[in-house]
């Protein structure tokens, strides 16, 4: 165990991201190690008081008159799972997004990266600091702790994260990777956590997954909520679609709706689960209930029970990429565009499919940020609206996750109607399975983290 | 699927700052410093949260003749100095400002806003604003009556209003008018205002702002009372000792003398911002979050306030104007000597108050205040002082023992503190007072919104918890006129009575020590 002196080094935020700047305080190489069951916790502790000495000891000397502040409204454990990796490791990457996290949301953050390969220690551990720097005033600092571990260690991990968290605060876990309920082998380390955070976009079968989940929300603590990423992105396509019917005049078509139509594109197969998710969304909402789900050329399509069927499309098209918001001038007969950053592509609802009704569509924009929504009643003229959004980083769905307490029904109902989907098709099954390699490389391993999730 | 329905179902569980519908904000007084220094840079601000609605638009109205063009430019100046995020982000300004115009009218010319109601028709049909309208009195206070006259007879401001020629467009839902402070000068002028508004709108149009309401730690004074179980029992006669409110500014009034010198602190800062913090200290547990509801409980404490009036004002307040001195090492002249002063005016820059709520709860507790220009420095915050522990059990250690203090810090620095006794460590028993801290900017690494960003949303979302109601505003002035009517009899005859630079007159200190207490040094 080493201790070295503290080094305070400004990164440059991303051009055209409003990000705080930051300051990594980092004693570098300062490793604690140990044999798989010796990690001393005691002297993470100890290093870590240190380290905030050394940390108010540099500021001091750079900024006399301004303090250093040790934050933490929560603990964060970021777990990190690459099995079939061959041992490349995504903990600089996942660090970093926790690193991003803390300027929001003050955490003590435990980054745990099992590894494929096998480590000598089998677990290691190291601490740095991470600092809000302002033009004025006092730095705000985060604590973080690298925990690496490889197989032959994994069952030991919870006896050394548990004593590290700092008591009396929330306990988030996110899980990166697929098989995040793997995280049942950890079931001591479940029983403190308030928040367990995936994302099924990683997942290399959403529907096992769904279904493990569903299997798993029942039995699970009243105090532990499930949190998908992949349905966090989904949050503008909800806002858009909510907002067509604020206005009473349009409320009103609501009950006379008669079809749902989604369009995702084949390349990116994983898509099909987020649009499962908002068409499950749809049908949660308004208390639908799948009668019948059959495969079609595009897709599936779904049939409510009811007096008043409700048909609801997934459509899967291929298409070369092309500027969205030409989408629908080329509709007809002609594939929609694919925005390499959007997910579900549009969504519509309409009341009646032979243009005299009412319909409400969103159509995703090229850009990341932007989307266009079209809105047409027996009252008023087609109107067309540009709509922006807030790029979402990956960092930025974890910590808009961090500032909401306790479970989400209506995700919860999302995913019971996404279930009977894919219950209900062949299709919906095969396609939501994706290898999951080549996604967390898109996800998580980008290099400026920017998830490429701003509409998905 | 029921046949019909009355809520949004989508609405349900969405984790997401709800964004208004569809509207267009029109602001009278749109070439003046509120709307560069405040307003555009909340929406801006707003834009690039992502906040505002899609086919926002505004519609700046004013007397001064200037291109869209023109316009556009000057905002966006305003944008780059006075924004809260820096630098200005060159694509949301260029959407924002493709959905920004200028109209050049006389507030009391009618074809003016036959004009405008053409130009917000077509900006509805270009860019989908819905006919929902927001009207913004920019304009000094003297125009607001011209103003909702003119709104009336066009017939702009009824809510649900189509525009002539409306066809295939659908009619507003709503039209509202936010009335910038002062809302009138005494009560016989803010009953008449009242009146002219109420004569035009419905009250729930209405949205009286007081930018102190929108503060992020001000709206967390009723979370903190309400939101936690242990401070709402001690918070009462029982328990606590006194409150103090301070809300002290170090500029003086800054070439605004004119202005200022018909106003005073007592209309300026007490009338408003500082009986609102007092409401929220002081206000019962409100039985919803409902606007109706909490502003209910805000006007209940505004009656329960003892009046103060005629030779009582000697007793209970201080009023007191800042002479030359000395202000973090610079030399600063008086209040006299700033233009727009009138020589002969008994205008005052500081006031302290001993107030008294006579109800349950309060029934005896005195409540200071003060507030003042060219203070030490600028600082607001509400202290509640607990009562001492009835016996005192550490011997000499003892007598030097602080009674607990939590302060709610408004700003800079919003936070809360509790001050407690604490063990020194040691072989003997000695008493230190320590904090306990909660900042705002340690705990959220978040900054806050400006109250502008959110009491401009609320308003486009028709929630008017956070602005004043006719009544509430009307209550509070028949509090104040009662002491201005006191000070009327009683001119003063010692101003300037405290050099800038210092926490106000020697009166100030005494109004606290005749009760054997003192001011929080601050």
């Amino acid at each position: 165990m080493r201790a070295s002196g503290v080094v305070f080094e400004r990164r440059q935020a991303d051009e055209g991201v409003m990000k705080p700047n930051l300051e990594f305080a980092a004693i570098d190489t300062q490793l604690l190690d140990g044999g798989s069951s010796s990690v001393d916790v005691d002297a993470i502790e100890r290093e870590l008081d240190r380290l905030w000495k050394a940390a108010a000891e540099a500021h001091e000397t750079e900024r006399p008159h301004d303090a250093v502040m040790r934050a933490c409204s929560a603990n964060l454990i970021v777990i990190t799972s690459a099995p079939d990796s061959g041992g490349a490791s995504t903990f600089p990457d996942a660090a970093e997004v926790a690193a991003e996290v803390v300027t929001r949301h003050p955490c003590r953050v435990l980054v745990v990266d099992v590894l494929a390969q096998s480590l000598d220690p089998p677990l290691q551990a190291s601490i740095s600091a991470r600092c809000q720097m302002p033009e004025q005033g006092k730095r705000i600092c985060c604590e973080q702790i690298h925990l690496q571990a490889d197989a032959s260690a994994e069952e030991d991990l919870p006896g050394v994260i548990l004593p590290l968290l700092i008591p009396g605060l929330p306990v988030y876990l996110w899980w990166i990777g697929d098989g995040a309920f793997e995280i049942v082998r950890y079931h001591q380390l479940i029983e403190s956590v308030d928040c367990f955070l995936f994302d099924s976009a990683l997942s290399d079968d959403p529907r096992v997954q769904t279904a493990r989940l569903l299997e798993a929300i029942p039995r699970r603590r009243e105090s532990l909520s499930f949190r998908d990423l992949n349905w966090a992105r989904l949050t503008p396509w909800r806002q858009m679609v909510a907002q067509f019917f604020d206005a009473r005049d349009a409320l009103a078509y609501l009950p006379l709706l008669e079809s749902v139509d989604i369009e995702v594109v084949p390349s990116r197969p994983r898509r099909f689960h987020q649009a499962a998710l908002l068409a499950g969304w749809i049908m949660g909402q308004l208390n639908l209930e799948p009668e019948s789900v059959v495969d079609t050329k595009r897709g599936v399509m779904i049939e409510t029970r009811g007096e008043r069927s409700v048909q609801f499309e997934i459509g899967v098209r291929p298409g070369p990429p092309r500027n969205a918001l030409d989408h629908w001038a080329h509709r007809e007969g002609e594939a929609p565009a694919e925005p390499l950053s959007v997910g579900v592509l549009s969504v519509s609802l309409s009341t009646r499919g032979d243009g005299r009704g009412a319909s409400f569509s969103v159509c995703g924009g090229d850009d990341e940020e932007s989307a266009l929504t079209r809105e047409k009643t027996l009252e008023s003229d087609m109107v067309e609206r540009r709509v922006r959004h807030r790029h979402r980083t990956v960092a930025r769905l974890v910590g808009d996750e961090l500032a909401f307490a306790g479970r989400d029904l209506v995700f919860e109902k999302a995913l019971a109607k996404a279930a009977d989907i894919y219950a209900g098709s062949c299709r919906a099954a095969s396609i939501a399975s994706v290898p999951v390699q080549q996604l967390q490389n898109e996800l998580i391993r980008s290099p400026t983290h920017r998830g490429r999730d701003g509409m998905v | 699927m029921k046949a019909t329905l009355s809520a949004n179902p989508f609405r349900e569980g969405l984790r997401i700052e709800r964004t208004p519908s569809p509207c267009t904000m029109i602001i009278f007084g749109a070439t003046g410093d509120l709307t560069a220094r405040k307003l555009i840079p909340a929406l801006y601000n707003l834009v690039l949260e992502r906040l505002l609605p899609p086919g926002f638009s505004v519609v700046g109205f004013a007397r001064s003749g200037k291109s869209n063009e023109q316009f556009r430019s000057e905002l966006r100046d305003s944008v780059e100095k006075y924004s809260r995020t820096q630098p200005l982000q060159k694509a949301i300004w260029d959407s924002f400002a493709e959905g920004v115009f200028y109209h050049q009218a006389d507030y009391a010319d009618p074809d003016g806003y036959a004009a405008l109601s053409k130009l917000l028709h077509r900006i509805d049909c270009e860019r989908g604003a819905s006919s929902n309208r927001l009207f913004y009195m920019a304009t000094p206070p003297a125009a607001y009556q011209e103003i909702i006259g003119q709104l009336g007879a066009t017939g702009l401001a009824a809510p649900g209003a189509c525009p002539t020629g409306s066809a295939g467009n659908r009619c507003g839902e709503w039209a509202r008018v936010i009335v910038e402070k002062p809302f009138g000068k005494d009560l016989a002028s803010a009953k008449a205002l009242n009146q002219s508004l109420l004569s035009v709108l419905k009250e729930e149009q209405v949205y009286r702002i007081d930018h102190y309401l929108g503060k992020e730690t001000v709206q967390n004074i009723l979370v903190f009372r309400f939101g936690n179980g242990i401070f709402e029992p001690v918070w009462n006669r029982r328990y606590i000792d006194h409150v103090q409110i301070t809300a002290g500014e170090s500029v003086g009034v800054e070439g605004r003398g004119g202005y200022y010198d018909q106003s005073g602190a007592l209309r300026d800062m007490v009338q408003n911002h500082i009986l609102q913090l007092l409401a929220l200290v002081a206000m019962e547990p409100p039985s919803s979050m409902d606007a109706n509801a909490v502003r209910d409980e805000r006007v209940k404490v505004f009656r329960a306030l003892r009046p103060i009036g005629g030779s009582q004002s000697e007793s209970f307040t201080v009023r007191g104007r800042y002479g030359p001195g000395s202000l973090s090492g610079t030399r600063v002249a008086g209040y006299s000597e700033d233009t727009g002063v009138d020589h002969e005016s008994t205008t005052e820059s500081f006031v302290a108050l001993k107030l008294f709520i006579d109800n349950w709860r309060w029934a005896d507790v005195p409540i200071y205040v003060r507030t003042g220009k060219r203070l030490p420095k600028r600082i607001t915050e509400i202290s509640i002082q607990f009562s001492c522990p009835p016996l005192l059990l550490f011997g000499e250690a003892g007598e030097s023992m602080s009674p607990n203090t939590l302060t709610m810090r408004i700003q800079p620095d919003e936070g809360i503190s509790l001050r407690f006794e604490a063990k020194l460590p040691g072989q003997t028993t000695r008493l230190r007072s320590v904090n306990m801290d909660f900042r705002y900017s340690t705990s959220f690494g978040a900054q806050p919104p400006e109250a502008y960003e959110r009491l401009l949303l609320d308003c486009m979302l028709g929630d008017s918890t956070l602005f004043t109601r006719g009544d509430e505003a009307e209550s509070a002035w028949e509090f104040v006129d009662g002491i201005r009517c006191g000070w009327d009899q009683h001119p003063p005859q010692d101003f300037p009575n405290y050099a800038a630079g210092t926490w106000g007159p020697e009166s100030a200190r005494r109004l606290l020590a005749e009760d054997a207490r003192e001011w929080r040094r601050l």
